[in-house]
């Protein structure tokens, strides 16, 4: 008795609803609802507010149980990582089988809303985001290839397409649009990342690029996927999708990018030298300005259709959206 | 056998049993939550559907049936309308002939 009773006694801290918040990988979250809403905004046609709302709702709760199902997975690996150790499995706060079922129920909850809220297109592209990233991502390619996060980020790049499936029941060009903005996005946003963060990946045996090809390759891979972004940010003024406002911003915003991921490739960063952690500055701007990229974006997108002043270019190729 | 027994009436601390008793709570209220958002969509559909219904079917102007000589009838063969003042086209033709 006294063992076990001292045991629970001896337990200063007790999982709060923060933590549970904290399971759902929060940041993640708002960025995830924020691009899916930025879909549905985007998309033609008008969806009744309520519906619109738990439509949104349920991608949140899906990323939610997404998160969850991901710390369930990488328990041994979040312990290993000094930035990972502080969440809510590996500092003992939540039983892994907590985090599993409330993983799990929470998939069902939120594709069910779906499916009830919208269609059952949505419902089907929302189920297998969540399949994506908890299986496909983070069981087989997170810990067996240095292109996990590539193949891996189209579980993020779904959200725009579900928002705009949502809201019409299709999923045209336009939306395989908002797909591939995102998922052309994520590997220079998260090879910034891990520019930083190698030493720990390497420790936790996760085959991250610059863990097995290095910084200097993993400079050159993000000013790659950089320059790609250009070209593929624009590509909505030509569909109509975008309109003047939308084209400036993302010229503007995929030259700033740009910039940034050259300075990245110019510098240093990453490498194992005193002038190699000085220039992880460089990585440090670059992710950071990569979420401001993606956030202003999408927001200038929406505000164009949801504000009503969007104008179409006269760079419109005609057929294609 | 007395461990066992000591497992099973396990005592809580005061945090822990306020902190269970709050998590109950919250689940709770998330499944009462649930159950609103499931019904309220429901209501909202029901009457997309309903006004979609209600605007494909236009009841400002109904099916009208005629009999052969022109006078308005319902779907049982009843006269409801005006009787023609004049037979059809086809009639008067047989009438000359």
């Amino acid at each position: 008795m006294s063992d076990i009773a001292n045991t629970f006694e001896d337990e200063t801290r007790i999982a709060s609803f923060g933590d549970y918040v904290q399971l759902m990988k929060p940041r993640v979250m708002m960025l995830v609802v924020f691009t899916a809403f930025a879909g549905l905004i985007a998309a033609p046609g008008s969806m009744n507010w309520v519906t619109a709302s738990a439509a949104v709702l349920a991608v949140a709760l899906a990323s939610g149980a997404a998160g969850a199902l991901n710390m369930w997975y990488d328990h041994d690996i979040d312990a290993i990582m000094e930035r990972t150790v502080v969440r809510p499995i590996p500092s003992g706060l939540i039983p892994r089988d907590e985090a599993l079922g409330l993983g799990l129920i929470m998939s069902f909850v939120s594709v069910t809303i779906m499916a009830l809220a919208s269609n059952p297109l949505a419902a089907g592209i929302l189920a297998f985001s969540i399949f994506f990233y908890a299986v496909i991502y983070t069981v087989w390619l997170k810990r067996s290839t240095s292109q996990n996060i590539v193949i891996g980020g189209a579980a993020g790049a779904f959200p725009p397409m579900i928002g705009w499936a949502a809201a019409t029941g299709e999923a045209p060009l336009n939306a395989w649009l908002l797909f591939a903005i995102i998922f052309f996005w994520t590997p220079p946003h998260f090879w910034a990342l891990s520019l930083w963060t190698s030493k720990e990946y390497g420790k936790a045996g996760v085959p991250m690029l610059p863990v097995t090809h290095g910084a200097k390759n993993t400079r050159l891979q993000i000013l790659l996927y950089s320059i790609l972004m250009l070209p593929i940010g624009l590509l909505p003024v030509a569909t109509g999708l975008g309109g003047y406002v939308y084209a400036i911003a993302a010229l503007g915003l995929g030259l700033w990018f740009l910039w940034a991921a050259i300075r990245v490739y110019a510098s240093k960063a990453g490498d194992d030298t005193d002038i190699g952690q000085a220039d992880l500055k460089h990585a440090k701007k670059l992710f950071g300005i990569s979420i401001v990229y993606l956030f202003s974006l999408f927001a200038v997108l929406a505000a164009e259709q949801g504000l009503g002043f969007h104008f179409a270019t006269p760079f419109v190729i005609g057929g294609l959206a | 056998m007395s461990d066992v027994n000591a497992a099973e009436t396990l005592k809580l601390t005061p945090a822990q049993e306020k902190a269970r008793k709050k998590r109950g709570l919250l689940l709770a209220l998330a499944l009462f939550s649930f159950v609103v958002l499931v019904f309220v969509i429901t209501l909202v559909r029901l009457g997309e559907n309903a006004a979609a219904v209600s605007k494909s079917r236009d009841f400002s102007n109904p099916v009208k049936y005629f009999a052969d000589d022109g006078t308005e009838i319902d779907a049982n063969g009843e006269v409801i309308g005006p009787v023609a003042l004049e037979a059809p086209e086809a009639d008067k033709e047989e009438t000359s002939k």
